[in-house]
């Protein structure tokens, strides 16, 4: 036996700084996020891998069950109902995710001023917030369908005109949280500016809530679009999303229960992985909390 | 008089252990804790935070927080075991026969229930009282404990009394049910001095007029010079030295209760600084053999039987007639005071 | 406390006022004439000759100032006088009352049995804290959440009255058509209030004055009963009135999968058909509830919790 020793390198690695960041994390989010990033990917990558055009007739082919050559069957038109469903996501997450976006910019700003001011403005946004909370945002959805008409613009202003209300309210107390710190005093005693405060100070250390609360309501606001689709006050035809699937499928249901069950199916997946996603967030938080607490 | 041998015992404690998590990784805070309460005594149980008072009380109470647990040892209350009995039978034994108040009464009541229906909860339990029958002992009661205006004061809220108001509140619902022995968790630390003196009378009279018998929990030995009978001194989860108040007061055996003495009488040093105790109390689990006061104690060089100390326990021993120390210099320290 | 009610009626009043003037400038911003649209909704017949549109127009100010005409509207409404629906070409606040018995109805239901499953259930994730039951409910609550009702309602249509035939599939006959909605309706609730269940009832488990109340000797159930539940309703109450103004107005898919003639259906059918006067009133009468039972609630809330009024 040739005497060759290998000498391992036994230096311990440093684990990256991804690595530590994903170790963080908890359980639930991780799964989420997998599972929403290959959602998304799906979507983004729709051109390249669905198997069919979702537009395709084949009135030969038409409400066939699973197959080799249809994953998941085929629709009242024989059209590829895998290649529908890819496709069918991205009005619904892209509606969902703009507006969501505008709710969290909105209620954070709205938030973070209230607290940061004080005094009557304080009192008449807060105010203004307990009321539209109580708003159902479907209605506020009809009210400006009625009066904008259908369409994905209308949509996003109508679920964006309420939907920041429950970012401010946590904004808020999130600030008057921070702003008890002593940072925040030496800022004050610095003379630093109330926007520079707020922007270089409060808003970097609340972010972590208000995106856990952003990944908990965009699951919501997804069904939303989605349902409003259903109605036929969403995306209008010729397009299609999820929803309008729903719909057109109802008339079908009892001989091919596979053609409601699957688009209703990748909402149900999209709207879990991202509030899966925000539960985990919101887990780490409290763990974080209660570590802070301990120590 | 050791535990075990005291007849007139009500509430016997003898080799308590209580420890926390599982088998594998426990962490003991009791660690054979022998204690006897007489009918009509209060005995009084100091020492400093972490030795192990409040655990005491609780297990008593068979209310241990959760993750911690008996692991030996019995809690015989009038010659019946308490550990062994089952959570229905303790539910009996709660309130009706021990009782027990604590250091912060506002938040020991329900913000969104009365004074009166929480004084009335135990004697309703142990006497299946209506509301209607309970009120006017629950009045008696209240009127019994010093708070002006019953009948008004029956229909308030936590919220709407003061500290004081409300440990008294607290004695009232703790006597609700006629119970033998009351079991005061440093019940008067949250309080004012002044309120603190009403408060210990308060306890007092009930224990003169219903032979009731208090284990009164506290680090401030100037309440104990006022009320206690007895004294038992805690350390590091087990009794180090116990026996009648002014014994203890005055002549303490165990170099840690004069060094508990020292640091709360604030007898300034030669240097004008405030006694303290070096060091802080060991975790009793960090132990494996010897005194667990050894690395703290100053007696065990001036005696040179650090050895001693270090490699067995002491046990208690009788210094005098019912007072017990636990110490290796107990008999040699006269030489030590001499110095 | 008197105060803190004053301010929250002035907050209801003015809502009130902007979410009227919205609704009244409804038939002004859509596509088509005003003029024509309102003169609709006042006449039982279609008036077509100009010079009687002329005629009317002067004689229901309809020239005037927009002020005006607000004004004139809103003292309408105030009487209930919502118009003439265009469809049906009845009065709608007479289809108000039986579309709010409805969706009163369906709401209670699906809160009522919300509420009777997730007090057992959120109570018992919180008793069994951090096991595997508690990880469980956690995910089902989630799963609840991520169910969009108009996926759920076809399948459970499918099941129970296509294949089984034990239910009704939809329309509005008997106790029974009620079923399948309220399910439905239920499930969101169910997982928002198990969540905060969960959640108040562990803030009380670890609350002194339940350790006292053991100490009392009431046993582990009877001190949750006696003073367990009662602290942990305060944020319940809160999260059940809210979702109470949601339904009422909110549950327009599954009314309309349901063919349900409730509050929802009412204003889905309205926007379909461009229903002005329907529209208005809709929004008007939805909103006005949702308000008013939110600003009671708030009042109620500050009125149970003793240790609230000392505040404000």
């Amino acid at each position: 036996m040739t005497d060759t020793t290998i000498i391992n390198s036994t230096v311990i690695r440093e684990p990256g700084r991804v690595r530590r960041w994903l170790a963080d994390r908890h359980l639930l989010t991780k799964l989420g996020a997998a599972c929403f990033l290959t959602i998304l990917l799906l979507l983004l990558l729709t051109p390249l891998i669905s198997p069919y055009d979702p537009a395709a007739q084949n009135l030969l082919q038409k409400l066939k069950w699973p197959s080799a050559q249809h994953w998941l069957g085929t629709d009242q038109f024989g059209r590829d109902v895998l290649s529908r469903v890819i496709h069918g996501g991205l009005f619904s997450v892209a509606v969902a995710s703009i507006t969501i976006i505008l709710c969290a910019v909105i209620g954070i700003v709205i938030g973070a001023v209230s607290a940061r001011k004080g005094g009557i403005v304080d009192e008449m946004l807060m105010r203004l917030v307990d009321l539209l909370i109580a708003f159902p945002d479907v209605v506020v959805a009809m009210f400006f369908i009625a009066t904008l008409g259908p369409g994905p613009v209308t949509l996003i202003i109508a679920l964006t005109a309420v939907g920041w209300t429950p970012f401010a309210r946590m904004m808020r107390g999130l600030t008057l949280e921070v702003s008890s710190r002593e940072f925040i005093e030496a800022a004050e005693a610095l003379a630093c500016s109330r926007w520079f405060i707020i922007w270089r100070h409060i808003i970097p250390n609340t972010l972590g809530p208000v995106f856990a609360m952003a990944f908990l309501r965009f699951g919501h606001k997804l069904i939303t679009v989605g349902g409003l689709s259903f109605l036929g006050l969403g995306v209008q035809p010729p397009a299609s999303d999820w929803g309008t699937m729903l719909a057109d499928a109802r008339n079908y249901m009892d001989r091919m229960p596979w053609l409601v069950i699957a688009p209703g199916l990748a909402i149900f997946i999209t709207a879990l992985s991202v509030t899966m996603i925000g539960k985990g967030l919101e887990f780490e938080r409290n763990r974080e909390r209660r570590e802070s607490e301990t120590t | 008089m050791n535990a075990q041998q005291d007849d007139e015992a009500l509430l016997r404690i003898s080799g308590l252990r209580v420890g926390f998590g599982s088998p594998k990784h426990r962490l003991t805070v009791l660690d054979g804790l022998d204690l006897s309460l007489r009918k009509r005594e209060i005995l009084a149980l100091v020492g400093e935070s972490g030795s192990g008072k409040s655990m005491t009380a609780l297990a008593a109470m068979r209310l241990l927080p959760q993750g911690a647990a008996v692991t030996a040892g019995e809690i015989r209350l009038d010659g019946q075991d308490l550990i062994a009995l089952d959570d229905k039978a303790m539910n009996k034994v709660r309130g009706a026969r021990i009782a027990m108040l604590y250091q912060q009464p506002k938040i020991m009541l329900d913000p969104t229930a009365t004074v009166g229906s929480q004084v009335a909860e135990a004697m309703r339990l142990r006497w299946n009282l209506s509301r209607a029958e309970a009120r006017p002992k629950v009045i008696g009661l209240l009127r019994d404990v010093g708070i002006p205006e019953p009948e008004l004061r029956a229909k308030s809220y936590s919220y709407q009394l003061s500290g004081g108001m409300a440990q008294r509140v607290m004695i009232a619902a703790a006597l609700s049910a006629e119970p033998e022995v009351l079991i005061a968790d440093e019940p008067t630390t949250a309080l004012d001095v002044t309120v603190q003196a009403q408060i210990l009378r308060l306890l007092r009279k009930k224990r003169d007029e219903h032979g009731l018998a208090i284990l009164l929990i506290t680090h401030d030995l100037a309440i104990v010079s006022s009320i206690a009978d007895r004294v038992a001194v805690m350390y590091a989860g087990r009794v180090v030295e116990q026996g009648p108040a002014r014994e203890i007061l005055n002549a303490p055996s165990h170099p840690y209760t004069q060094a508990l003495l020292r640091s709360s009488l604030m007898q300034a040093k030669e240097d004008g600084r405030l006694y303290a105790i070096p060091g802080h109390v060991a975790a009793s689990h960090s132990m494996t053999c010897g005194c667990r006061f050894q690395p703290r104690c100053t007696l065990a060089g001036q005696l040179g039987i650090e050895a001693q100390c270090l490699s067995d326990e002491p046990r208690l021993e009788t210094v005098s007639a019912a007072h017990e120390s636990r110490c290796w210099g107990k008999g040699r320290e006269g030489r030590v005071h001499a110095v | 406390m008197l105060n803190f009610i004053a301010k929250r009626f002035v907050m209801l009043i003015l809502t009130l006022v902007v979410v009227s003037v919205l609704a009244f400038l409804i038939p002004y911003v859509g596509d088509g004439d005003p003029v024509r649209i309102i003169l609709r909704s006042r006449m039982a017949d279609e008036v077509t000759d100009p010079a009687m549109i002329a005629a009317l127009t002067r004689e229901l100010g309809l020239d005037r100032p927009l002020s005006e005409q607000y004004l004139g509207w809103l003292w309408r409404v105030l009487q209930g006088d919502f118009g003439l629906s265009f469809t049906t070409r009845t009065p709608v606040d007479v289809m108000f009352l039986h579309a709010l018995g409805v969706s009163l109805l369906l709401a209670l239901g699906a809160l009522a049995v919300a509420f009777l499953l997730a007090i057992p259930l959120g109570t018992a994730a919180a008793v069994k804290r951090g096991r595997a039951f508690d990880h469980a409910t956690s995910f089902f609550t989630q799963a609840l959440v991520a169910i969009p009702e108009y996926w759920i309602a076809p399948i459970l249509i499918l099941v129970f009255a296509i294949y089984l035939g034990v239910l009704p599939s939809a329309g509005w006959h008997d106790w029974s058509s009620m079923i399948l909605p309220v399910i439905v309706l239920s499930l969101r609730p169910l997982a928002y209030f198990t969540q905060v269940a969960r959640a108040s009832m562990i803030d009380v488990l670890n609350a002194p004055y339940m350790m006292a109340a053991r100490a009392r000797g009431l046993g582990v159930s009877a001190s949750l009963l006696a003073h367990g539940l009662r602290n942990a309703m305060l944020p319940i109450m809160t999260l059940f009135s809210l979702w109470l103004t949601s339904l009422l107005g909110g549950s327009i898919v599954v009314e309309a999968i349901f063919a349900a003639p409730g509050m929802g259906w009412l204003l889905y059918d309205a926007v379909l058909n461009n229903d002005v006067p329907l529209i208005q009133g809709s929004i008007v009468v939805i909103v006005a509830l949702a308000v008013i039972i939110n600003t009671l609630t708030d009042i109620v809330y500050v009125m149970l919790n003793p240790a609230v009024k000392l505040m404000s």
